[in-house]
């Protein structure tokens, strides 16, 4: 679905609060198409790239594009985004209704019926006469959905924003982020603390820590990286190679260097694949089962030990 | 433009803090022309033009409404973080900022309107016509007249300070004290400071004392009739909303949202 255009794009952005570096150089690049899936612990920089490319916040170094525009042309490409960033914020003496009607008469979005279907979308056009301020996190949630998405954006930036949804909740949350993303080609740019529901809808990760981007990478290259495998160390891995598919008929297996074999098969009875290695005269040196998920990759990557 | 401020008029008509608002300010004022209705059939009669050339003592009360329709149209931004719906949708902050002093102006002027026909409106409803040795009904009306073209401007400039003070402090609170510092205690600081400095320093804070809102307001109960004085009202008028607006603004460009 992406065309390798991108809709948001960093270069050596920088953001500095005195002496501490919010942002330190950040690189990256959000493909059209793409679900863009913002990994990092807090304190990362995810905030703070997000509120950038909003303009609530002016970087202090290197570049951001939007749609290709930057400096101060990006504002105007801003009308094509949606964005939910941190807790979503509306007037807390007015009703779901009457707020996206402000933001509605303020964007010059036409139509009032604009606001009923957004509300119908995201589940709240029952909440009747009840004011913000009434509402529960997850209404709020809801709502800060529905003005992100009351403009049709081309771009939205989310950013924790199943925080508070029950598990309904979460689940009609990722089948409107599927829908816009396939149905109305959405580029999306999400940040979540929940790694295994970003691993459901993501097509594209960033994993960022102190202020950097540290890698980003496709979801199915993340996928390969990740898959369950017997690591097998050899000491000649071409003959390793040729035992494999000769004496256990697969091929399914990588050879990397450093005489490693890295087999997606016989997880289930490892010992066939050590008896046929060494029948054959091959030298196991080592045999570990390699295997993670997002969250075990992105703890790995840091350095393990703190939660994202 | 337009749009932004249709949406702000549509918040502040969904908002019951508005009607809250004027109506206490119509009912202070229901109860200060019944003073004279109670005067009347007691014993001192005050005819209608005498009451309502009484405005001119309260001009004070529009510096206040300024500070008043400013929180309305304001409604806590910083304090609901609403302000980054905007700005993320790419609406200029300039945009934002003139739009919601023109808000606050109409708002102001809105209540200006209803407050002054309510209250002349009450008192030719209570009040006897006849004048004596007080002012006629003409004649109060053209005190109060002229006092209204020389308070608007006054009041619009004071409303570019609220304004200003709303997007550079935040806080509704804190807002409100350093509104009412600028407009209401700054002028006499700077006269004492004035006295107390010698030299051109003190000649200069001295100078620039009688062109704040309030003291020029007050002077013009002595000129009523002056045309040149409602001239130099306009002006400073437009110099207060000038520097105001270009202050809050800069200010409001470099502020972080959060």
């Amino acid at each position: 679905m992406n065309d390798n255009t991108a809709v948001m794009a960093a270069y050596g952005l920088k953001k500095a609060y005195g002496a501490c570096m919010a942002l330190d150089g950040t690189n990256m690049q959000v493909r059209r198409g793409d679900i863009y899936g913002l990994v990092g612990r807090n304190g990362a920089g995810k905030t703070t790239l997000m509120r950038m490319v909003t303009g609530q916040s002016e970087p202090t170094g290197g570049e951001l594009e939007l749609f290709g525009a930057s400096g101060k042309n990006m504002r105007v490409q801003r009308s094509r985004t949606g964005a939910m960033i941190e807790i979503p914020s509306f007037s807390p003496f007015l009703t779901a209704r009457e707020n996206l009607e402000y933001y509605r008469l303020q964007r010059g979005i036409p139509g009032r019926q604009a606001v009923d279907e957004v509300l119908e979308e995201v589940d709240l056009a029952e909440t009747g006469k009840k004011k913000f301020k009434s509402f529960s996190l997850g209404m709020k949630q809801r709502l800060g959905l529905a003005l992100a998405l009351m403009n049709h954006p081309d771009f939205l930036i989310l950013d924790e924003p199943i925080n508070g949804l029950d598990p309904e909740g979460v689940a009609e949350f990722r089948q409107i982020l599927r829908r816009l993303n396939q149905e109305r080609q959405t580029t999306i740019l999400i940040s979540s603390h929940i790694l295994s529901e970003l691993s459901t809808v993501a097509t594209w990760y960033g994993f960022m820590e102190q202020g950097r981007i540290l890698e980003e990478i496709s979801a199915q290259a993340l996928h390969d990286k990740c898959r369950t495998c017997l690591r097998l160390e050899v000491d000649d891995a071409a003959k390793a190679a040729a035992v494999l598919q000769t004496q256990l008929g697969t091929d399914k297996f990588e050879v990397l260097p450093g005489n490693v074999v890295q087999l997606y098969d016989c997880l289930e009875d490892p010992k066939r694949a050590s008896y046929a290695l060494a029948q054959n005269g091959v030298a196991l040196l080592a045999m570990e089962q390699k295997g993670a998920d997002l969250e075990a990759y992105f703890l790995n990557m840091i350095g393990g030990g703190r939660h994202a | 433009m337009l749009n932004y401020i249709r949406a702000e008029c549509y918040k502040l008509l969904h908002r019951p803090y508005t009607y809250i608002a004027l109506g206490v300010m119509l009912a202070l004022e229901a109860l200060y022309a019944s003073m004279f209705a109670f005067h009347t059939a007691h014993s001192l009669v005050t005819p209608f033009g005498a009451a309502v050339v009484t405005i001119t003592g309260m001009g004070v009360i529009g510096f206040c409404v300024c500070m008043l329709t400013g929180d309305i149209v304001f409604a806590a931004q910083y304090k609901n973080s609403t302000l980054k719906n905007e700005v993320s949708f790419g609406l200029s902050r300039a945009r934002i900022y003139l739009g919601k002093f023109i808000a606050q102006t109409l708002l102001s002027l809105a209540y200006l309107v209803v407050m002054m026909a309510f209250f002349i409106g009450l008192c030719a409803a209570v009040l006897p016509m006849e004048a004596g040795d007080f002012f006629s009904a003409a004649e109060g009306l053209s005190v109060v007249g002229y006092f209204l073209a020389v308070g608007l401007p006054l009041w619009i400039g004071a409303q570019a300070v609220m304004c200003m003070c709303l997007f550079l402090v935040n806080g509704e609170m804190a807002s409100s004290f350093f509104y009412a510092g600028v407009v209401f205690v700054l002028e006499s600081v700077l006269e004492v400071a004035g006295l107390l400095l010698e030299g051109g320093a003190g000649q200069m804070l001295l100078k620039a004392v009688p062109y704040f809102p309030v003291r020029m307001l007050n002077e013009a109960k002595a000129v009523v009739g002056d045309w040149s004085y409602l001239g130099q009202v306009w002006l400073v008028g437009a110099f207060w909303v000038i520097v105001s607006t270009a202050v809050g603004l800069y200010g409001f460009y470099r502020k972080e949202l959060k």
